[in-house]
């Protein structure tokens, strides 16, 4: 018997492993005749009798095929493993074809950190003051944050623009559709605003409101209406203060 | 010395599930896609709705607008809620939602929607809500052509139903509270060229007439 | 080959890891000195087994450049392969000594 016989014989049994399973076994053997028929040329020996004094040595290939065989009995790990491979590769797809969609991500962490107020531009005139400002708030599992409030003139009238936005608790997290429609703004003295721009994806929603404003006037007010509550945030106006 | 590790099967297959878990979480995470049960479209109808987490009621299949469509009445303290959730080549995905309010007293809060898909006449008609009646043992829901409120069609007529009641398939009791859900089939809109109203009527086991509420209109939805 | 033989081979792979990282040949070669020959077993037949010990998780498998030059497939007794070590021992002592113990007895018995 050859060595390519041997090998032959006791691979046969393995059609159930893997190809790489079986190439090494194959090659682990191969090293233990490698390693075995050194020692017998070192000692001098031929090299045809060396190899089959080595195979014999080995014992019957059959056998060890079919004891290898028994070894390799866990196909379940196997095809779980396939079907790990396969949703790996199934989410690289979708995160390929919902590239676009980061800008959720995006946005919800622009909010968090520093919302942007480009959806404000143009629409004040004459401003009088702009201030930043961070005023917090939980409603549901979401955050409302108002961040800039300014006074100047909307449609020849004095008034004041507020801009929020909100954002899911959890940074990536899913927030509540419809700031714009949830949320009304009234003056000091309970007159009601008007709603400008907004713009939302699942990241982070934006909205402009605005309230008519008299000198002598210190704060507006926010009206969140959330499913069973309502929610108001007094709001200072900038130079608040100087005009009392 | 450099060593190259090799792993038993076990060992791949448990390092294999690992990235595989990552990969699942990143893409349904920060992508929002890739969803891998309904119900975690449902979830994102609750963040979108501002609901908080809602329970399931109960879970429609409706293949007659998708093979995979899946409505769920769902609800909560605050909410009934109508769900719907579809697989997509990205993953399972949310296709409508409209919550009803609860949170202020009613016999019945109620709700209708219908939903359809483009490029087929077919659409489906879903009438929804909770009795908060417990005097309620029967109801009947109308549709009612605006501008004519006499002509009442009773909802179900054809398919021979006349009404919920507590016996019915479509008169669901969870947790101690009363829901009902009913699909009816098609609404041929040009039957209402000035669109309609939704009513149901409450009676109690006496046949008395003791609820009448117009029911929400979430309007429709359809899907290309 | 028989099973007893199987557990033997296992026992006798599990011990030979126990001291260092070793490949098949090795462990051979290691097992007859160490024996004296008594275990002069066919070499193919240790690779199922240490195969199966790998499957198991008792040891882990590496390969790295031998002191020959060339690379070989190294085993590694694994904390769970320690456990087991342990247990087969303490089965192989109870067995060998209730072998010892019916051996003693026979001979006390023979007429003197």
């Amino acid at each position: 018997m050859t060595r390519r016989e041997f090998m032959y014989q006791v691979l046969s049994p393995l059609g159930r492993l893997t190809a790489e399973e079986r190439e090494n076994v194959r090659r682990e053997l191969e090293e233990h005749v490698e390693d075995r028929m050194e020692t017998l040329l070192d000692m001098g020996w031929d090299e045809e009798l060396a190899e089959s004094r080595c195979l014999e040595a080995m014992g019957d290939p059959a056998e060890i095929g079919q004891e290898m065989a028994k070894q390799y009995r866990g196909r379940g790990w196997l095809w779980i493993g396939r079907a790990a491979v396969a949703l790996t590769v199934v989410m690289c797809v979708q995160a390929l074809l919902g590239f676009g969609l980061l800008s959720n991500a995006w946005d919800s962490l622009e909010a968090r950190f520093c919302p942007s107020t480009a959806i404000s531009i143009g629409e004040l005139k004459n401003v009088e003051a702009v201030e930043d400002l961070d005023i917090q708030t939980e409603v549901g599992n979401d955050v409302l944050r108002i961040y800039q409030v300014s006074v100047g003139e909307k449609d020849g009238q004095r008034a004041a623009m507020v801009l929020a936005c909100a954002y899911d608790r959890w940074p990536f997290g899913v927030v509540a559709a419809g700031l714009r429609v949830r949320s009304t703004v009234v003056s000091q003295r309970g007159e009601m605003g008007t709603s400008g721009g907004s713009r939302g994806n699942y990241g982070a929603e934006y909205a402009v409101h605005w309230a008519p404003v008299e000198p002598g006037d210190t704060h507006v007010v926010w009206v969140y209406h959330a499913i069973g509550e309502m929610i108001r945030l007094e709001i200072p106006l900038p130079g608040g203060e100087e005009t009392a | 010395m450099k060593k190259t590790k090799m792993s038993s099967r076990r060992r791949r297959t448990l390092r294999r599930l690992l990235i595989a878990a990552a990969a699942v979480l990143l893409v349904n995470r920060i992508f929002l896609i890739g969803l891998l049960f309904p119900i975690q479209a449902i979830r994102h109808n609750e963040e979108r709705e501002g609901t908080g987490r809602t329970a399931v009621v109960r879970r429609d299949w409706a293949p007659e607008v998708y093979k995979s469509q899946l409505v769920y009445l769902t609800e909560n303290e605050n909410v009934t809620m109508l769900n719907g959730a579809r697989l997509t080549y990205l993953g399972w995905m949310n296709s409508f939602s409209f919550p009803l309010d609860c949170t202020e007293e009613a016999p019945i809060h109620g709700g209708w929607w219908s939903i359809s898909r483009q490029g087929r006449e077919l659409n489906l008609f879903y009438v929804f809500g909770r009795i908060d009646d417990p005097e309620i043992a029967w109801l009947e829901v109308f549709r009612l052509r605006n501008g004519d409120p006499l002509d009442e069609e009773r909802i179900g007529r054809t398919s021979g139903n006349w009404g919920i009641n507590r016996s019915s398939e479509f008169w669901i009791e969870k947790d101690g509270w009363s829901y009902f859900l009913l699909k009816t089939y098609p609404v041929d809109w040009n039957d209402y060229p000035l669109g309609f109203s939704v009513v149901a009527i409450g009676y109690d086991d006496a046949g008395n007439e003791i609820a009448r509420v117009a029911l929400d209109g979430g309007g429709s939805s359809s899907s290309g | 080959m028989k099973k007893q033989a199987i557990e033997h081979t296992r026992l006798l792979a599990l011990s030979l890891l126990a001291g260092e990282d070793m490949y098949g040949y090795q462990m051979i070669v290691e097992l007859a000195r160490r024996s004296n020959h008594t275990f002069d077993m066919k070499e193919g037949t240790l690779y199922p087994v240490l195969h199966g010990l790998e499957q198991e998780g008792f040891v882990e498998a590496y390969r790295k450049q031998a002191p020959t030059g060339r690379e070989r497939k190294y085993y590694h007794l694994t904390r769970k392969g320690q456990g087991a070590l342990r247990e087969e021992e303490a089965a192989w002592k109870r067995y060998s000594g209730a072998v010892n113990d019916v051996l003693r007895g026979g001979a006390e018995a023979e007429p003197v």
